[in-house]
């Protein structure tokens, strides 16, 4: 696997952990459903998608 | 936050009464003082049941409507309990209504059951008008979390338990949750989970089949040349053997003896040539009819067997028939009956045969199930065809062959024949035997060969096949290649936020031991009464008091009285440095602390009269508002004296027991003071 494939833009760290922490902390005022971790896996197949490793790819 | 008013209506033994609550900083205490059971713990569930909806009542907990209203209502009969809180936050004003309906259901029932039950809030819009928020519940738990309710509309017990020796997990929750440490805890342990998840994809995916795969077609690849290359050298050897047979032709030809036998023999092998191109034709042919109609043998079964379900729901009258009509229609043309009767028109007979006719049109079903029969017919003679076709190429193959097993004798004559001539050929000295004899050599070497020939393309075709299969393979494996590669990917990113929060959380959690470490430490030597006593917040998150002996401090076991000053400066503590950090950390998302009130039932209970003197003279100093419920002889002395010169608003709650006949429990709310305007 190409090292290129798996860099990680710091960016896009920053912006999973603010939308993870925000999530966390809407369900923990909100009482929402436990559906936490299928949320979280939700925001970070949004923030690292296909088109992503495509790029680095090519 | 900051409490305005409370109202209560028909709330236990609250029927009517309101209070409001201080918010001057100089006088920022409200207390509420009255006999026990007169309804001072109810003002605190008064608070909890109109923010949250539910309440810990101690006494009677099904029971919400106020007794002497459900007694003076009819069975069938409604009460309504309604809850008001003002409230401010943020410099925002919010008005809070919650009620519910109880309806009497017999004549001694004083519970009721719920009807009707609701919640809404107000807030003060920018241009100042209140306004309906459309989600209530979830509005009052951004602005005070249930979970930290207990931190700040707390009563004598909750201070018991937190107190305790085998409580100290409350702790670590209390300030975790105050300081926003569990949103960072929480998203730690569910990030995990969620890695755990990508990790399973990867391993689903990201086997090394892609790589097997590839070399199993590369050998495949390599197999085929290597056959290829085998199959070339055979021919090519073939062609040579093939010239050199038609060399030694030549030179039999050139014996006088055997020139015309060697003559003869090539029109037979070209006689041969011909019969063998004329049976791969019938080859072909027979295989092209059974690809294109061998199916009709096999179907006719199943195609007789529909044929006799149609007859016989044709017979049973379930498919309209047109034959009938058409039996009908030939009978009145002919002016015959089946009978024998004459049928000539405008006769009764006539009419009657007539009136046998089916009146509907023949429809699809009728049509098709014609069509059917009809094709039914047509497929049988296809079949008959397709048999004496058949037949007739196998016959004609038969003759090929016996006349090229004619030739092949013939030629194997002439051989004998050539074989036994004499003489030699004049330019290279051979007898007619010998290269009869070679001749022969090498025929049989190149029918062997094509043999050999024949298995490679065999041998290919089926590698060939094998190599499509595996291209096919390669491609569904190289997108499971991708999906591998992604779920890497993102596996890593989780890893990556995990640590960075993981990094953030112990940054933070320091921090916080820290803060509330030294506040404690601060508060509770103000009000411990040993000058030795220090309380502190363990790494852990544990409340330790210790005593100092010379320049060591040992753990101590506390008396109940230390220990629940400890748990109050504890509180206190967290109140006041959720106040301190309000908005200094507003980037932060998960912690910008807040104002918070403090509200306390009965928290003197244990308490002897120097500490209550401490506590009521540090709380006040700690939160933005405090609010006391206590009983008479907890506010007397002390407390009063201490509190005497911050008290914003007193109120004395008057309790009726109801024990006269038709009388029933009722508690009101009496102002005793409010500091006029000009000394607040």
């Amino acid at each position: 696997m190409a090292d290129s494939e798996m860099q990680i833009d710091d960016k896009a760290i920053k912006k999973i952990q603010d939308r993870v922490l925000r999530e966390e902390m809407n369900q923990l005022h909100y009482q929402r459903p436990p559906s936490i971790i299928q949320d979280l896996q939700k925001i970070i197949e949004e923030e690292i998608t296909e088109a992503d490793i495509s790029e680095k790819a090519d | 936050m900051r409490f305005k008013r409370l109202y209560l209506q028909n709330f236990r033994p609250f029927v009517d009464e309101e209070l409001t609550f201080s918010q001057e900083s100089s006088h920022n205490v409200t207390v509420v003082h009255g006999q026990n059971g007169s309804g001072k713990t109810t003002l605190l569930d008064a608070l909890r049941w109109g923010l949250f909806g539910n309440a810990a009542f101690e006494n009677e907990p099904y029971r919400l409507p106020n007794q002497g209203k459900m007694a003076g209502t009819d069975p069938g009969g409604e009460v309504e309990v309604r809850i008001e809180i003002d409230f401010e936050h943020d410099s925002v004003d919010f008005e809070l209504e919650r009620f519910a309906v109880f309806e009497k259901q017999t004549e001694r029932d004083f519970d009721g059951n719920t009807v009707d039950e609701g919640i809404t809030l107000k807030e003060q819009s920018s241009s100042g008008h209140m306004e309906s928020v459309s989600n209530p519940n979830n509005r009052v738990e951004q602005i005070l979390p249930q979970r930290l309710s207990d931190l700040f509309l707390f009563d004598g017990e909750y201070i018991d338990r937190l107190s305790g020796t085998n409580e100290q997990g409350e702790i670590k929750s209390a300030i975790q949750n105050i300081m926003g440490l569990t949103v960072l805890e929480r998203s730690i342990d569910h990030l995990k989970k969620v890695e755990g998840r990508f990790e399973e994809t990867v391993k689903k995916y990201g086997s090394d089949q892609l790589q097997e795969l590839i070399q199993q077609k590369q050998d495949l690849r390599d197999d085929i040349e290597d056959i290829e290359v085998k199959i070339e050298d055979k021919r090519e050897f073939r062609n040579n053997l093939k010239q050199e047979i038609d060399e030694i032709d030549n030179r039999l030809e050139k014996i006088g003896d055997t020139a015309e036998l060697q003559q003869h023999r090539e029109q037979l092998e070209e006689q041969r040539l011909n019969l063998l191109s004329t049976k791969e034709e019938i080859n072909n042919d027979i295989q092209s009819q059974i690809s294109t109609k061998g199916y009709l043998p096999f179907a006719m079964g199943a195609i007789e067997e529909t044929a006799k379900d149609i007859d016989r729901l044709r017979e049973e009258g379930k498919i309209p028939s047109e034959l009938d009509n058409q039996l009908v229609n030939d009978l009145l043309d002919d002016q015959t009956c089946i009978c024998g009767r004459d049928l000539k028109p405008n006769t009764e007979y006539y009419q009657r045969v007539a009136g046998y006719k089916n009146d509907d049109t023949p429809d699809g079903v009728d049509n098709a199930a014609i069509q059917l029969i009809t094709r039914i017919g047509l497929i049988q003679e296809d079949r008959e065809e397709f048999f004496e076709s058949v037949q007739k190429k196998v016959e004609q193959r038969k003759n090929i062959r016996d006349k090229i097993e004619n030739v092949n004798e013939e030629i194997d004559e002439l051989s004998t024949q050539i074989s036994g001539t004499e003489g030699y050929n004049p330019e290279t000295d051979e007898s007619p035997q010998e290269l009869e004899s070679s001749r022969r050599q090498k025929i049989e070497k190149r029918a062997t060969l094509k043999e050999q020939i024949d298995q490679h393309e065999n041998e290919k075709e089926l590698f060939e096949e094998d190599l499509e299969e595996l291209k096919e393979e390669i491609d569904e494996a190289k997108e499971e290649v991708a999906e591998a590669t992604l779920a890497r990917k993102r596996m890593k990113a989780t890893e990556h936020a995990r640590r960075n929060i993981e990094s953030s959380f112990q940054e933070l959690q320091h921090t916080v031991r820290t803060w509330s470490n030294d506040r404690v430490k601060e508060t509770f030597e103000t009000v411990a009464t040993k000058s030795s006593y220090v309380a502190e917040i363990t790494d852990n998150f544990e409340l330790k008091i210790r005593e100092k002996y010379g320049g060591d401090e040992v753990e101590v076991n506390k008396s109940r009285g230390e220990r629940q000053i400890a748990s109050l400066a504890f509180i206190g503590s967290l109140v006041s440095i959720a106040k301190e950090r309000n908005n200094k950390d507003s980037e932060k998302l998960y912690f910008s602390g807040g104002i918070y009130p403090i509200v306390m039932d009965s928290p003197f209970g244990a308490l002897d009269k120097q500490h209550r003197r401490e506590i009521s003279r540090i709380i006040p100093q700690l939160a933005d508002q405090v609010v006391v419920f206590a009983t008479d002889s907890q506010w007397e002395g002390p407390v009063e004296e201490e509190m005497t010169d911050i008290i914003g608003e007193e109120y004395r709650i008057e309790y009726d027991d109801g024990s006269g006949e038709g009388s029933y429990p009722r508690s009101r709310i009496e102002k005793v003071r409010e500091i006029p305007a000009g000394e607040k």
